[in-house]
């Protein structure tokens, strides 16, 4: 049945026929093969299905061949897609031929580096203009504060001293000198405290009159930096209406600005973190597998030899057979003793991969439970060591992460520390605030002429902050997100076993995925729905990326049809195919009259019928007059 | 048989923490948890900072009598009649008070006095806790023992990716709620359009039934009119108004369906949300503490941006009676929703800046195409 359609695609496209023929000979080849492999599980189908099929091929005398035709049209869909790649690939190689002059090159790298640095650019910019605004602001305001406050001091120690000095002359009681005096030192403490606290001097102000200018250039570009950046130390702050007009306005462009920045930076650091930490999985992994050979090598194993399957559809039938037997298979051991402590050890071995997969216990625990043979342990061992790789490219350990966050603190702690004369407590301690944007303020860089190493220092910091928070908070929102949806998942029996769904569909797509099977189709056995994935896993059969399951195909151009044609949309074509087909129907005389109107123009026609359908209520009027 | 009770209760445990876990992580856990982890940095910071305040108090203290009874006793000592001399001695300790007090500032003392003020009350140490996880940090309450800052470091290790993830949730809620409201509205709009164009295709309908019944001569030519297209004077008028108003319908509807489905509030809204919960705020503190407009505003903005200076801070001036704890209080409540309220508008605003963002490099990509 199937082959008379392909023969009518074929004739009826000329286009891809030569991209078509060799996947028909692929196919003729591999037909062969298949049969071995529906004998080793003949799957009992579900009613509905059965039903479909009947439907569908139109003879429904022998069950064996409906299965076969089934089977072999997946596999067509298969190869159908492959080829579609290889064409792909080939439109690729043509592509990069074109690109092998150097001023195309030159141009992409342009095009690819130029908002990077206009970026970094614009960010510098926007900082030294910030920082000629406060300067020009800020500085007088200080001069004049300064010269204010130390002419105020000054008049208060004189004051409270010739006080003093008039009563002690007259030859006052002590108690009413002693409370004048505790008065006179309470004001200074008042004033000192508040010259320290608001007007932020130094105590060689407070005290000589004279110290070192806050509002610099160098110390304008450090406030502009520490504001945008939100790290907001405090420690010079704008005091003048005009400053803390400029600032508001400063920061509400200029905190956007530096967080894109930063985060296109830290996002280009991530991929180099993500690489190290890969090379580093990959030397622990090749330790794990070298103690692993070890022991089976301890253990005297030997393997029986494994017949090599040719396609890889039904080695994955195979595997998914095994996860969940009918029937236990004879165990097979050497001796009991050795046998069972390598057993033992496999065991082990696999909870701890299964322990760094994190969201596989219960299919490992299915695996476990069930009393197979040695040669599904190893597939299983294999299995899982294929999956560790895959796993651990995605997610960086949340150590790693915290080790490079505290090296860095550490090691600016270490450096900053010789030209300040701080502890290496104190000076991890402002590093490590000033990474996090906490920015306190309580211990902040004195020495202006190492300001530029300090301010290099924070921006790595921050940047290096940044990658690390993006990289670790995604692998929890991800984790938070999957317990979020497990709550609403069901749990069922399969083979006696209880099973969480959602863990098994992820498995099922992580075998799917590691046999190619592009993210179309990945998708579109996503939207399958899970009693008919249920069923193809019990059975041993892959799922029919096309299965429709009773409902009708509803084409998205439908207001080009009167009809729908039940039978052709049952068949077992892609998408492709079958709109191609269906759009050979628009030159069939049945819709002549519906191909020259657009949908606008049918929907007024239709209208005006409607409009028409109103008049008959001019009679009735008639007759009331 | 006992092996497999046992993975059975494994399985049991193992999916019981993972709930745990997810209820945790879900909306009202994430609340619950944040609160409950600034209740427990109060808790601690309270317990290992409040001895140190007292005990700079004290030294300020006791260093004020010290330097009293110096300046008492060199009243005696020296010569009554050498003012110079007198001046030069009380000079000099009075010089050596002011370092002793500045010392004592930069370790922690903030000019008030012992059992009267105290800085690190229990709302106080809640409001630092969260100033350290939120990233804002004032540094007005700063730890000062190394105790307190190695527990303020671990605290800010495990608290401010909390706080990301908090404010990333809150923010995603809060941007559905806001959008379905912002959907709610576009509905109200063009349903009362609707029923503005229903009222007048009822108005064109009742005058074809007058001209109908004007026409009632020609009622024949009419009827003989409907099977054809566009003959009749009368009956085509009144079917190509009766369609204009049906079509003006299926019109709105269509705008209003295009609309909800792009579903992008604009920035100007978001914009002035913001501006209003920072005239809220501006509010707010100017009638607490003082302040004047641009002061308040001033307070509100860099406290929400997390830049947080600490020059202008709430109940400074105040003293430690239960109005200033009332008001630490409703400042914590205040940036705490603030920075969800931020992140929400950060959401929002940057769903809509990717759009126009595509929307440019799309029609960049056709002129290129073009040029090419």
């Amino acid at each position: 049945m199937l082959n008379p359609m392909y023969m009518n695609h074929r004739a009826s496209t000329p286009n891809p026929q030569v991209s078509y023929q060799p996947s028909t000979s692929s196919f003729q080849r591999h037909h062969r093969p298949s049969s071995p492999g529906i004998s080793l599980g003949p799957p009992s189908s579900p009613p509905s299905l059965y039903n479909l099929q009947q439907i569908a091929s139109a003879t429904g005398v022998d069950q064996q061949n409906n299965d076969v035709e089934e089977l072999s049209a997946e596999r067509l869909n298969l190869y159908l897609d492959k080829e579609e790649g290889e064409i792909e690939n080939l439109e690729e190689e043509i592509d990069e031929t074109t690109e092998k002059k150097w001023w195309l090159r030159t141009k992409r790298w342009f095009r690819l580096a130029l908002p990077h640095f206009g970026l970094v650019l614009l960010s510098i910019g926007y900082t030294l203009i910030g920082a000629l605004c406060f300067h020009h602001y800020e500085k007088p305001y200080e001069q004049q504060l300064r010269n204010e406050t130390s002419r105020r001091i000054g008049e208060l120690k004189n004051r409270v001293m010739d006080q003093l000095w008039r009563m002690s002359n007259n030859g006052t009681a002590y108690s009413t000198w002693r409370q004048t005096a505790n008065d006179g030192m309470d004001e200074l403490i008042r004033d000192v405290f508040w010259d320290y606290t608001r007007n932020y001097m130094t105590p060689d102000d407070v005290i000589y009159g004279d110290g070192p200018i806050k509002w610099s250039f160098m110390s304008s570009i450090f406030f502009s930096w520490t504001a945008i950046t939100t790290i907001g130390y405090g420690h010079i702050v704008p005091r003048t209406d005009e400053g803390r007009v400029a600032i508001i306005f400063y920061a509400l462009l200029g905190i956007p600005l530096i967080l894109v920045t930063i985060a296109d930076i830290g996002r280009f650091l991530a991929t180099y973190i993500i690489k190290l930490h890969h090379g580093y999985m990959a030397v622990m992994s090749f330790v794990t597998n070298s103690c692993l050979k070890c022991i089976k090598w301890a253990c005297c194993w030997i393997r029986l030899p494994r017949r090599h399957i040719p396609m890889p559809t039904l080695e994955l039938l195979q595997r998914t057979q095994k996860l969940y037997p009918n029937n236990n298979n004879p165990t097979v051991a050497a001796t009991a003793a050795s046998a069972g402590g390598g057993t033992g050890r496999r065991k082990k071995q696999q909870r701890d991969n299964v322990s760094d997969a994190g969201t596989f216990d219960n299919i490992s625990e299915i695996n476990d439970g069930s009393e197979g043979g040695e040669n599904e342990n190893e597939g299983e061992e294999e299995e899982q060591i294929q999956f560790d790789p895959s796993n651990h490219e995605k997610r960086v350990s949340v150590l790693f992460i915290l080790l490079i966050m505290l090296g860095y603190v550490a090691g600016g702690a270490y450096i900053v520390r010789w030209w300040e004369e701080w502890t290496f407590f104190e000076a991890f301690y402002f590093c490590f605030v000033t990474v996090t944007t906490i920015g306190f303020g309580d211990i902040v860089p004195a020495n202006v002429d190492w300001l530029p190493a300090t301010l290099a220092y924070i921006v790595f910091g921050l940047i290096i902050t940044t990658m690390c928070i993006d990289l670790v908070g995604s692998e929890y929102i991800r984790d938070i997100h999957f317990y979020g949806r497990s709550l609403g998942r069901q749990f069922m029996t399969i083979g006696g076993k209880v099973v969480h769904l959602g863990e098994v569909f992820g498995y099922v797509a992580f075998l799917q995925k590691n046999y190619g099977l592009t993210a179309e189709q990945l998708t579109k056995l996503s939207q399958l729905p899970e009693e008919y994935l249920l069923d193809c896993l019990i059975n041993g059969r892959q799922p029919d990326l096309n299965w429709i399951g009773g409902r009708p195909y509803v084409p998205p151009d439908i207001y080009y049809f009167k009809w729908i044609e039940h039978p052709r949309t049952l068949s077992f074509a892609s998408d492709r195919v079958l709109q191609s087909m269906e759009s050979l129907d628009l030159n069939t005389s049945r819709c002549s009259t519906a191909r020259t109107l657009t949908p606008r123009e049918y929907y007024q026609k239709i209208l005006f019928q409607y409009c028409k359908q109103l008049q008959p209520e001019e009679p009735i009027a008639d007759i009331d007059n | 048989m006992g092996r497999r009770h046992r993975r059975s209760k494994v399985t049991r445990v193992v999916n019981l923490v993972k709930k745990i876990i997810a209820f945790f992580f879900s909306h009202i856990g994430l609340c619950a948890l944040v609160v409950g982890y600034a209740l427990l940095g109060a808790v601690i910071f309270k317990a290992v900072e409040g001895p140190h305040e007292a005990e700079i108090q004290e030294l300020v203290k006791s260093a004020r009598e010290k330097a009293v009874d110096v300046v008492w006793n060199a009243t005696f000592r020296v010569n009554r009649l050498d003012s110079k001399q007198w001046k030069k001695t009380v000079l000099d300790e009075v010089k050596r008070f002011k370092t002793v007090c500045m010392l004592s500032i930069r370790k922690g003392y903030d000019g008030k006095e012992y059992g009267k003020q105290a800085q690190w009350t229990f709302t106080g140490a809640f409001l630092y806790s969260l100033t350290v996880i939120t990233t804002i940090g004032y540094g007005n309450t700063a730890a000062k023992t190394y105790i307190g800052k190695t527990l303020t470091m671990l605290y800010a290790i495990i608290g401010i990716p909390l706080m990301l993830l908090f404010l990333t949730n809150i923010g995603d809620v809060m941007a559905k709620i806001f959008r379905f409201l912002y959907a709610q509205s576009i509905r109200l709009k063009f349903r009362l359009i609707l029923w503005h164009k229903k009222r007048k295709a009822a108005k064109i309908r009742r005058a074809n039934s007058l001209v109908s019944r004007l026409t009632r001569g020609h009622r024949v030519k009419a009827d003989s009119s409907v099977d054809s297209f566009g003959l009749g004077a009368g009956a085509d008028v009144e079917d190509l108004l009766t369609a204009r108003v049906e079509m003006e319908q299926l019109e709105v509807r269509e705008t209003a369906a295009a609309q909800l489905e792009s579903m992008t509030v604009p920035i100007s809204l978001v914009v002035f949300t913001m501006l209003g919960y920072l005239g809220v705020g501006t509010t707010i503190f100017k009638v607490w503490e003082g302040w004047t407009f641009l002061e308040s505003f001033y307070f509100c903005f860099i406290s929400l941006t997390t830049i947080g200076f600490g020059d202008k801070f709430p109940s400074t001036s105040v003293s430690n009676t239960d109005e200033a704890q009332e008001k630490l209080v409703i400042t914590s409540i205040y940036l705490l929703f603030g920075m969800a309220l931020l992140a929400m508008c950060f959401n929002l605003a940057q769903e809509e800046v990717q759009n126009k963002t595509r929307w440019i490099a799309d029609k960049f990509r056709s002129k290129e195409d073009d040029d090419d």
